[in-house]
């Protein structure tokens, strides 16, 4: 399983760390972008297995970066899981429809992001 | 027939042409008299009658018909038919006219003379025998008898006439009878029977046309009568025609000004007055002021349309007379003095000329007409007067109306924006701080989580650093919640501000010191540029620390790596600077005014760039403006923005209030009340020291309550005892006065009171509340050192009635514990505007106001009403954003729309204040145009007041003199043409003239000279200069 790769999107230093330390030990990759532009840089380049994806991040936000991977052929398939503070039932369907595989409010439980990313990762297979 | 032969001499051509002449004047006179009666055609008919009559007699005179007896006899049967004509039209004429006089019997007899002739004619025509004589003889007897019964019932009454009228109808019956006799042949035809018959009738006629020719007293009263039923009618006529004019449905296309101009001119007209004025209730309801004039007025209407008069001056004089709506004389000795509230006083009325005409609206009287006449006639017909004033009456209703309808409109919107703002910042606000706080809790539950579910397998400096990222997350949390719990204390007033005399140097250099490590982290080059003497100031050491910090802090936020802050304090002559700017990216133009909203940081959408509550510089804002001073941003040339936040020093004290019932936040709102008070006062007088005085009614002592410029320690424990000093001699004698100066008026020792005292001009006026004195307003030590005018007197005066207004509203909202939040904007904004301008600046425009309103002859209360107006008119303008108001040219549509609202904010943020009703309208007229093309109504300023007009003028100037960031102030001479070519367009041309002229007469003076120089040499402040080249540099080195 080691060579999974998970992309890590976040504009908060400290959540990138936890989410880096916690999917690191259950054995994945994981490589880290701080903004919307760099993500989908990194997604197409890297190639990664699947991608937690922040919301509200400066210049582009979650939702376009979705909508740029989904767009893209060679980043199409990547499943995407939005993490982010904006909890209302609006923001979730909206995820849904720019193309989030799953869609988890903060504060979030570590353990429980990691078996949704153990779920993602294994059903595709 | 007869008088053949000789006769002809005699009744020949002279008799003919004698008799002709008669009836001539006989038909010109009956004529006339028929004309001007008014009955042409029966005029005519008489004429006809009298000509027919003559032309037949000069026929049958005349020897051309000797012997021909068929011609004869058909001149005569013209004549006789001309005589019917003239008869049957006397008759009509009489008949109408004089009907009573009339007597049906005599139309009969006139019939049967009539008949009596023609028939006789016909048979002398045929025989020339005797029954037809006979029947002649009767005709003309009945005839004669008609005319002698109906003239002489004519002319019953009349002696004289009478006897003249049975004179001259004797003589035609003795030449009927000798006719009719010869005609019978029981005379013979004979030269002397002729004659006789000739002279007789001739003499008959004569004396008929004297009668007519004189007339009568009667018949001259007739038609002096019947030409006043014309004039009469021809009234009522012209009558109809002004109602019509007054009430037709062109009313309600007029404007209520015009539609007053309209019943000023009919009523002069109609009444024939020489002038007219209408006054009407202002809607305090406590004074009346000149509306529209006509007449003789005219000429003054443009000076004098602003003033206003209390409501006593026109009522007290006449008792309860108004109260039944009636009208009513008045003369000059009753008004006495007052002559001049109703007549312009250079006026040469007559004594008793002057006539007065409520107007009411039920009970109320709530306007008045004011006519009168330069010389003896006094007639009124009250009649047009009663319509005209319902209809003025329901204008005036309608004004109001639509005039609260208006005020209401603006708050209204006013509120409505504030709603959605609120509504807009809630939202904001939740999603501000759902983001906020789930941030850093998010953080530290998943630390937290990661800490318990690995607690033995995790390394020990990986726990180190995950407690450590807690740790620093939950600082984020308190940060964050002490920012809204600060920011929700100063929100309701709960913050406490505890003024004291801090050094501004130390507390920067202190924030400065506990912000180095961030700033040293964020790789940020910052540099502090201290004044080398402390700055010293009276505030809240711990709120001045607070502003500070969160401007350097947010200076931070935005300043990239390698970045540049620089941060600036200075002291101006009343204010302290705190300038902080940065080189990050800057603010985008249309958010300058927004940033220091509250949760402005977020708009709302997903992406964000910088954390932070949003809340930061909406505690700056509310700090400063807790300090009465004003903070603002401005982008810097290339990259980078400018927070600029100006302080004033304030040596203000107010008197603790220890018996009053008034606790925490409510104390605290009171003491920044007045002294907001205590600022605007000596701001308006341009003095250093001012104070305001209440009468203590327990010890019947006066105290300050508000003082500025004055030592604290004294203002605590001042106490004025009632009639001594001057302050207790003003308010003794309820009048103010001026003193020159002080140390050569030996009226008043000023000992031991130098505190008090310490100046050499010095005027002091009574505060006064329905004309009881309820305390006193000085002010000394003007700024520039001069001595103080007795004009300024006058503006304290008008001054005086608004601080009494203001007062009494701080104390009825003390008692309903209600905030006054509304109030202390209002003077705030006048404070800011003042800033603004600049002290010196404004007082120098209002001075050319002033001495314009002078030339136009505005009364001595409008000029204290236009200096005040002045000092406060573009307050509206503080709440349009500073970019767009310091640019003022190239607007978008958009920016325009904004920067036309200000002056109904103006009026919305003054309303509360009370002020008079002159000022609220040069707030909110001064830019409509001479031509009705200007804003917020489009009216034409000839209706807004003298006042409002010289604004507009000067407003304009300002204007176009102003440097601002984005256009060089013209030149005086620059300004002067660009004013003058809007004359008539834009402004009255009558002010441009009269205000060129002022402002050519000032210049060369130090003051303008003054101004010139701060045109043309200061492009931009010095202060602001220095900033440049120091920003200028940081970009060079950046």
């Amino acid at each position: 399983m080691n060579e999974r790769k998970v992309l890590v999107v976040d504009d908060e230093e400290n959540i990138i760390q936890i989410l880096e330390f916690s999917i690191e030990a259950e054995g994945y990759e994981v490589i880290t972008a701080l903004n919307g532009e760099e993500a989908i840089k990194k997604a197409r380049k890297e190639q990664p297995n699947l991608i937690i994806l922040d919301i509200m991040m400066p210049k582009v936000d979650g939702y376009e970066v979705c909508r740029v991977l989904k767009a893209n052929p060679l980043t199409k398939k990547i499943p995407v899981i939005l993490l982010t503070a904006k909890g209302r039932e609006i923001d979730k369907r909206l995820g849904f429809e720019v193309g989030a595989s799953d869609y988890i409010v903060k504060p979030f439980s570590p353990s429980k992001l990691i078996d949704k990313i153990n779920e993602h990762l294994f059903s595709r297979k | 027939m007869l008088g053949i032969g000789i006769e002809e001499i005699f009744v020949g051509y002279s008799g003919a042409a004698t008799y002709m002449i008669v009836l001539l004047l006989m038909s010109v006179v009956v004529g006339f008299e028929c004309f001007v009666a008014g009955d042409s055609w029966k005029g005519w008919g008489v004429v006809f009658g009298l000509v027919l009559l003559g032309f037949s007699r000069l026929v049958f005179l005349s020897p051309i018909l000797a012997d021909k007896a068929f011609l004869s006899t058909a001149s005569f049967l013209v004549g006789q038919a001309g005589l019917y004509v003239l008869m049957v039209s006397c008759l009509k004429l009489r008949k109408e006219k004089y009907q009573s006089l009339w007597n049906k019997n005599m139309v009969k007899a006139g019939m049967i003379s009539g008949m009596g002739f023609a028939a006789g004619s016909v048979w002398i025509s045929g025989s020339g025998v005797s029954p037809a004589s006979l029947l002649f003889l009767i005709g003309g007897f009945a005839s004669f008898g008609f005319w002698v019964g109906f003239l002489g019932e004519l002319k019953r009454g009349n002696s004289s006439n009478k006897v003249i009228w049975i004179f001259g109808m004797a003589l035609f019956v003795i030449a009927g009878l000798v006719e009719a006799l010869s005609l019978a042949g029981i005379i013979s035809s004979h030269l002397l029977w002729n004659q006789l018959v000739s002279l007789a009738d001739i003499g008959g006629l004569t004396f008929l046309a004297i009668c007519s020719a004189t007339g009568g007293k009667e018949s001259r009263n007739y038609r002096e009568r019947i030409e006043e039923i014309r004039t009469e009618e021809r009234g009522s006529d012209q009558m109809c025609k002004n109602l019509l004019r007054l009430g037709n449905k062109s009313v309600l296309s007029r404007t209520v000004s015009e539609n007053y101009q309209e019943i000023v001119e009919s009523i002069a007209e109609e009444l024939r007055v020489d002038f007219v004025s209408l006054r009407t209730l202002q809607s305090n309801g406590e004074h009346f002021h000149i509306r529209n004039n006509a007449g003789e007025w005219d000429e003054f209407v443009s000076s004098e349309t602003d003033i206003s008069y209390p409501k006593e001056k026109y009522t007290e004089h006449f008792d309860d007379k108004y109260k039944k709506g009636m009208g009513y004389k008045i003369n000059r000795d009753i008004l006495g003095g007052d002559s001049a509230v109703f007549v312009r006083q250079s006026m040469e009325w007559k004594k008793d000329n002057l006539f007065v005409y409520p107007i009411m609206d039920g009970k109320i009287m709530v306007g008045l007409f004011i006519m009168g006449f330069f010389d003896d006639i006094f007639e009124i017909n009250q009649h047009f007067l009663v319509f005209s004033a319902g209809l003025t009456a329901q204008l005036i209703r309608h004004e109001r109306l639509e005039d609260k309808y208006y005020r209401k409109e603006v708050e209204i919107t006013q509120y409505k924006n504030e709603l959605e703002n609120a509504n807009q910042l809630k939202t904001n606000f939740l999603s501000v701080i759902s983001h906020e706080l789930r941030t850093p809790l998010t953080s530290i539950k998943a630390y937290a989580e990661t800490l318990t579910e690995n607690v033995f397998s995790i390394k020990r400096n990986t726990i180190e650093d995950f407690l450590n990222v807690m740790s620093e997350e939950n600082d984020r949390v308190i940060k964050l919640v002490d920012d809204i719990l600060d920011y929700s204390t100063m929100e309701t007033g709960q913050l406490k501000c505890t003024k004291e005399t801090c050094n501004v140097n130390n507390i920067l250099k202190s924030v400065y010191n506990d912000l180095e490590e961030k700033i040293l982290s964020a790789g940020i080059n910052c540099t502090l540029h201290l004044p080398k003497s402390p700055v010293v100031m009276y505030a809240d050491n711990e709120l001045i620390y607070q502003l500070a910090n969160n401007l350097i802090n947010n200076a931070i936020k935005f300043t990239p790596r390698k970045g540049e802050i620089a941060i600036f304090l200075d002291e101006e002559a009343s204010a302290i600077r705190i300038v902080v700017q940065d080189t990050g990216k800057g603010i985008p133009e249309k958010q300058l005014e927004k940033v220091f909203e509250r949760f402005h940081q977020v708009d709302n959408s997903n992406t964000r760039e910088h954390g932070g509550s949003g809340l930061g510089l909406a505690i700056c804002k509310d700090i400063v403006e807790w300090h009465d001073g004003r903070i603002w941003v401005e982008n810097l040339k290339g990259a980078g923005s400018r927070f600029v936040v100006l302080i004033p020093v304030r040596n203000i004290t107010i008197r603790h209030n220890k018996t009053a019932n008034v606790v925490g936040s409510m104390r605290f709102d009171r003491e920044r009340f007045l002294s907001l008070l205590v600022e605007m006062l000596a701001g308006f007088l341009q003095a250093r020291k001012a104070s305001i005085m209440k009468l203590d009614e327990n010890e019947n002592v006066l105290r300050v309550i508000a003082a500025k410029g004055m030592d604290p320690e004294f203002v605590q424990n001042s106490k004025v005892k009632v009639g001594e000093r001057i302050a207790g001699r003003v308010f003794e004698e309820g009048r103010g006065v001026h003193i020159q100066n002080i140390e050569e008026n030996d009226s008043f020792k000023r000992s031991n009171n130098s505190a008090y005292y310490g100046t050499h001009s010095f005027i002091s006026v009574p505060l006064k509340e329905n004309e009881k004195v309820i305390g006193v307003l000085n002010v000394s030590d003007h700024v520039e050192g001069r001595e103080f005018t007795d004009e300024e007197k006058e503006v304290l005066e008008a001054l005086s009635e608004i601080i009494t207004a203001l007062l009494g509203k701080l104390e009825a909202y003390e008692i309903v514990s209600r905030n006054f939040a509304d109030l202390k904007e209002a003077m705030r904004s006048i404070l800011d505007f003042r800033e603004s301008v600049g002290s010196k600046n404004l007082s120098l425009y209002s001075r050319l106001a002033v001495q314009t309103g002078r030339h136009l002859n505005m009364t001595e209360s409008s000029l204290a009403a236009l200096y005040i107006g002045m000092n406060l008119y573009d307050v509206g303008m503080m709440k349009v954003p500073r970019h767009i108001r310091s640019k003022r040219e190239n607007l978008s549509a958009d920016e325009w729309e904004k920067l036309k609202k200000h002056t109904d904010m103006g009026y919305s943020l003054l309303s509360p204040m009370g002020l008079d009703e002159r000022i609220m309208k040069m707030t909110q007229s001064h830019h409509e145009s001479y031509d009705g093309k200007g804003y917020p109504h489009g009216v034409k300023s000839s209706e807004t007041g003298m006042g409002v007009r010289i604004i507009s003028v000067i407003d304009s100037f300002r204007a176009l003199v102003t440097h601002s960031p984005y256009r060089r102030g013209f030149s005086l001479d620059e300004a002067v043409a660009e004013i003058s070519k809007n004359a008539k367009k834009k402004f009255d041309p009558e002010v441009v003239k009269t205000f060129l002229e002022v402002l050519a007469e000032l210049r060369g003076s130090e003051e303008i000279q003054d101004l010139e120089d701060y045109f043309y040499s200061r492009n931009l402040d010095k202060e602001n200069q220095s900033i440049i080249e120091e920003t200028e540099k940081m970009e060079e080195e950046v």
